[in-house]
């Protein structure tokens, strides 16, 4: 019963926090911060994209190769099939060394 | 320029493709199951190893719908944690979901009702989904959510029920197959020596937090120095052109 309870308090924060940006009104945002909001995608992907490699003190030379061919080949041929499997060809290939 | 964009995006896309442009955000998530259904079985099998009962088990994956939140919940459970401080950990791994929804809601022009809804769904992986398509627009955001939204609950009870007897996904590389989703949403974006400028910045100060603070924290501030770096590195370019 008290597990029922911590997951419905779980999921009213998670819940709130997908929220509360999307209800933020255009007009709150400060004509400032309009240039640099145009960043927001490249940057939050970007940090995403560390984290998923490298958080809580992973290092994994292997993975880290398989998602610098993943780049590669995103950036060659801008298919995202092509770069996952590029990526997990390349880190497997890693790991075999 | 918000408003232009909007108007472009009711243009193009006319509301009777509403429900082929869900589609198309669903089809779009589908290479990123091999991601979700592996990570979801993982959370399965933790959670009926640390002794959570199976129907918290389901309703988090159904109501809370984040990985990185419940795996480490399950974890934090399994030492005792007392659960204020867990809870402040689920919501610190999840706090990048707040920028996310300020993307979102600056992109999209929404009813109350539509925030709602894309709310429900958002997350990291379908925003990277539907803003690699060209404009973002609602349904393809929807339709990659709730793509997602499946593959991890299928995860999830697959994990419950043949768990055990499976080997260990993550063995495989699986957990590379979201980072590598990212990556190839980001690289046909840095198009400008400003936005090469804005993820580097990004990543540089996001590496070493996320270390020693939550995922969701390290996304945050990475994702708000980026910005700033960005539109720095524009200005100043401005700057140089107006001076010559």
């Amino acid at each position: 019963m008290s597990e029922l309870l911590l997951v419905f308090a779980m999921a009213l924060g998670v819940y709130a926090l997908r929220l509360s940006g999307l209800l933020l009104p255009n007009a709150a945002i400060p004509v400032q911060w309009e240039q640099a909001l145009r960043f927001l995608p490249v940057a939050l992907l970007s940090a995403l994209v560390t984290v998923g490699l490298t958080g809580g003190g992973r290092f994994d030379p292997a993975a880290l190769g398989g998602a610098a061919v993943g780049a590669l080949v995103a950036w060659r041929t801008r298919k995202m099939w092509a770069c996952i499997v590029g990526g997990l060809v390349a880190f497997w290939l890693l790991g075999l060394v | 320029m918000r408003t232009l964009e909007t108007q472009a995006n009711t243009a193009t896309m006319p509301e009777q493709a509403a429900s082929s442009l869900f589609r198309k955000g669903f089809v779009a998530m589908l290479p990123l199951w091999a991601g979700a259904i592996p990570s979801g079985i993982a959370f399965g099998v933790v959670a009926h190893e640390a002794g959570i009962a199976s129907v918290a088990t389901v309703l988090m994956s159904l109501l809370v719908f984040s990985a990185a939140g419940q795996l480490s919940a399950v974890a934090l459970i399994d030492e005792g944690v007392p659960w204020p401080l867990l809870l402040v950990t689920v919501l610190a791994l999840n706090i990048q979901l707040l920028l996310l929804g300020v993307a979102v809601g600056r992109l999209l022009c929404l009813s109350r009702r539509q925030r709602l809804l894309t709310a429900w769904f958002l997350t990291d992986a379908s925003f990277a989904i539907a803003a690699g398509r060209g404009p973002l627009h609602r349904q393809v955001l929807l339709g990659a959510g709730v793509s997602m939204y499946l593959g991890w609950n299928i995860g999830t009870w697959l994990g419950l029920v043949v768990g055990g007897a499976l080997p260990d996904p993550r063995a495989l590389g699986v957990s590379l197959v979201v980072p590598l989703s990212f990556l190839a949403v980001l690289m046909p974006l840095l198009s400008s020596r400003r936005m090469v400028a804005a993820a580097l910045a990004a990543a540089a100060v996001t590496l070493p937090l996320a270390q020693v603070v939550p995922s969701g924290v390290a996304v945050l501030v990475g994702g708000v120095v980026g910005c700033a770096v960005g539109a720095v590195v524009a200005r100043g370019a401005a700057a140089g052109q107006a001076a010559s």
